[in-house]
């Protein structure tokens, strides 16, 4: 069976925590483990997963299969979340904080943009998503912690789908060490933040396709070809045999 | 078509005995970094391979382009112009001067007739019938009309053949004006710069003998795989623009932290170019990196752009690339899903490495 637009957990056990709170997909009707079910005297701290196979909704009786996931502070994913969420804060944060600061009254800055983290995702253990700032728009990689964090300046090549892509190490002190590969710089073009960030999540998706791979100088292709061309010529054996001399070269 | 013949045929006619001969290729083979199983292969597609004439012409210049192409080390300058171009003329490399140059010249425009490339450095001045360049006892321009008129494709040589540089530079007595106002109907290619950086040049032309064709131009006629990138969005320094650490004065605090040009005047953020991706001197170093802003030689007008160390203001530019709809879309304030994922896409595009470091696929 192919659920389509189904969405309700569907029994699903190694999917939901034993954390999860769960909500009837027909009347909405939550199930907390935390408060547990008076209807059946179901007592506090017990799991979905652990109530009684013949449980159904309170509101409406629907079958326990019939719900949805509310939300699920158990589960792994939730933790990267929550730890994606304070990475972005802290990197809005701190280039608010720059913005502020130093470079406001610049005249190549933008003012009808402000500081904004879009788009960002779970990446190979760090966060990878799109920085948006009245003076430049960058793609910014969170590294996670098995990335070796280089002097700033450094560059180091990321690959995606699209292509490589040089990313520059840097450090902030909110933030701590990240990566960022430049996409605009001055932001003069852009007349609004929704015009920006409609930018910034178009360059997320595309980020993923093999199709927006650009022309290299192709030295590498270069150099092979040329190297083919010198490769060597099949040379003819001359070497005189017995076979050969009695048949006159109609035996081979 | 007339019959091109290979390096090992010129060498004879010129009167190169064979022992010389495989001793320029076995030269070869250790300037490549082959070994010597390698010479005789070499020698071989030098006997076999017909090789691509190029006629390299000087007009208002100061040989600047000439200087930075002899030191290309990747591909080297001189396996390109020993082994894949012929060189039949070029004033600054031939051995041959005088009436036998351009008796070399003709011999070439006639031999090769639509088959050659035209490299020309520097531009022709048009003011009192181009009097202010002579080549040979005529105007520059004529000659390069001349030249040009059987050329396949025509390369621009630095700032001065591209955009005018500093000869073209208001108020211009000399009326010196780029090659691709003088020559209307050929494909011209533009390496701009003040030198062009060697392995650009010597990567612009391998490319074309190789591939026998233009590479991917942006709308300026460039080559966008080395002028399809911002020094500002690929320099080294560009973490400390993002968190606003800025040089303030020469030689304070902040220039030594190594902190980013901007306000001294730097032309990154409008200079498309490879310095901060290839280098100079084989990637050793490049303005910046050694404490001066850019300057944005390779850039139209770079003289008449105000002075080189007063801060870039109205920088409203998508880039080069910019095609009507994203300027529409800067105009109008259209925010359209098509027009946003092709602004991206191009940045994206921009963004990538151009630089090839191993065979794909």
């Amino acid at each position: 069976m192919t659920p389509g637009f189904e969405g309700s957990f569907l029994g699903a056990a190694d999917k939901i925590s034993s954390l999860a709170i769960m909500e009837c997909k027909i009347c909405w009707t939550p199930y907390d483990p935390a408060m547990g079910d008076d209807t059946r005297q179901v007592m506090p701290g017990t799991a979905f997963l652990d109530l009684p196979d013949d449980w159904s909704c309170p509101g409406c009786s629907a079958p326990r299969a019939q719900f949805l996931v509310r939300e699920d502070p158990g589960a792994p994913s939730a933790a990267v979340m929550a730890e994606m969420e304070a990475r972005t804060k802290a990197l809005v944060a701190d280039f608010t904080e720059v913005f502020h600061s130093r470079m406001r009254d610049l005249p190549m800055v933008n003012q009808a943009l402000h500081v904004q983290a879009v788009g960002f995702q779970p990446y190979e253990g760090g966060f990878l998503g799109v920085l948006v700032a009245p003076w430049f728009m960058n793609l910014v990689l969170l590294p996670g912690p098995e990335r070796a964090v280089l002097k700033v300046g450094t560059k180091e090549t990321v690959t995606f789908p699209s292509g490589a892509y040089e990313f520059m190490h840097a450090a902030r002190e909110m933030v701590g060490p990240y990566m960022a590969c430049a996409l605009f710089s001055p932001m003069g073009d852009f007349t609004s933040q929704l015009q920006a960030v409609e930018v910034a999540r178009a360059a997320m998706g595309e980020l993923f396709r093999v199709e927006n791979r650009a022309e290299t100088d192709r030295a590498a292709d270069i150099r092979a070809l040329r190297e083919a061309e010198l490769a060597p010529v099949a040379e003819p054996d001359l070497a005189p045999s017995r076979r050969k001399l009695i048949t006159g070269g109609l035996g081979e | 078509m007339s019959q091109i013949e290979t390096f090992y045929e010129v060498m004879r006619r010129q009167g190169i005995t064979r022992r010389s001969f495989m001793k320029y290729c076995s030269l070869t083979a250790s300037a490549l970094g082959l070994g010597p199983a390698f010479v005789p292969k070499i020698a071989h597609a030098m006997e076999t391979k017909p090789r691509t004439p190029v006629i390299w012409v000087n007009g208002l210049e100061c040989t600047c382009c000439s200087e930075s192409f002899i030191r290309g080390a990747h591909p080297l300058a001189k396996d390109v112009v020993l082994s894949m171009i012929s060189l039949d003329y070029s004033h600054v490399l031939m051995a041959a001067a005088g009436h036998a140059a351009e008796a070399a010249l003709e011999e070439a425009i006639e031999k090769y007739k639509g088959n050659y490339i035209l490299a020309v450095e520097g531009n022709p001045p048009l003011n009192e019938d181009g009097m202010f360049c002579i080549v040979g006892g005529k105007p520059f321009v004529e000659q390069l009309r001349h030249v040009a008129a059987g050329a396949k494709a025509i390369i621009s040589w630095g700032a001065c053949a591209s955009y005018g540089c500093v000869q073209a530079a208001s108020p211009n007595p000399t009326r010196a004006t780029p090659v691709h106002k003088v020559i209307t109907d050929k494909p011209i290619i533009k390496v701009p710069g003040c030198p062009p950086i060697a392995e650009v040049m010597t990567g612009v032309i391998t490319y074309m003998l190789t591939f026998d064709r233009l590479p991917e131009l942006d709308r300026q006629g460039r080559p966008a795989m080395f002028y399809g990138q911002r020094i500002h969005d690929k320099c080294y320094r560009r973490p400390h623009f993002d968190a606003g650490q800025f040089v303030e004065a020469w030689d304070d605090d902040n220039a030594r932290k190594g902190y980013c040009l901007y306000k001294m005047g730097c032309k990154g953020p409008t200079t498309y170019n490879a310095c901060s991706t290839v280098g100079w001197n084989e990637g050793t170093s490049f303005p910046i990196q050694s404490g001066h802003g850019c300057i944005g030689c390779s850039e139209d007008g770079f003289w008449d752009q105000g002075g080189f160390y007063n801060r870039l203001t109205n920088i409203k530019q998508f880039g080069v690339e910019a095609n009507a709809d994203q300027v529409g879309m800067a105009a109008a304030g259209v925010v359209g899903g098509a027009v946003a994922v092709h602004a991206a896409v191009s940045a994206l595009k921009r963004a990538q490495k151009k630089t090839q470091d191993k065979v794909e696929g």
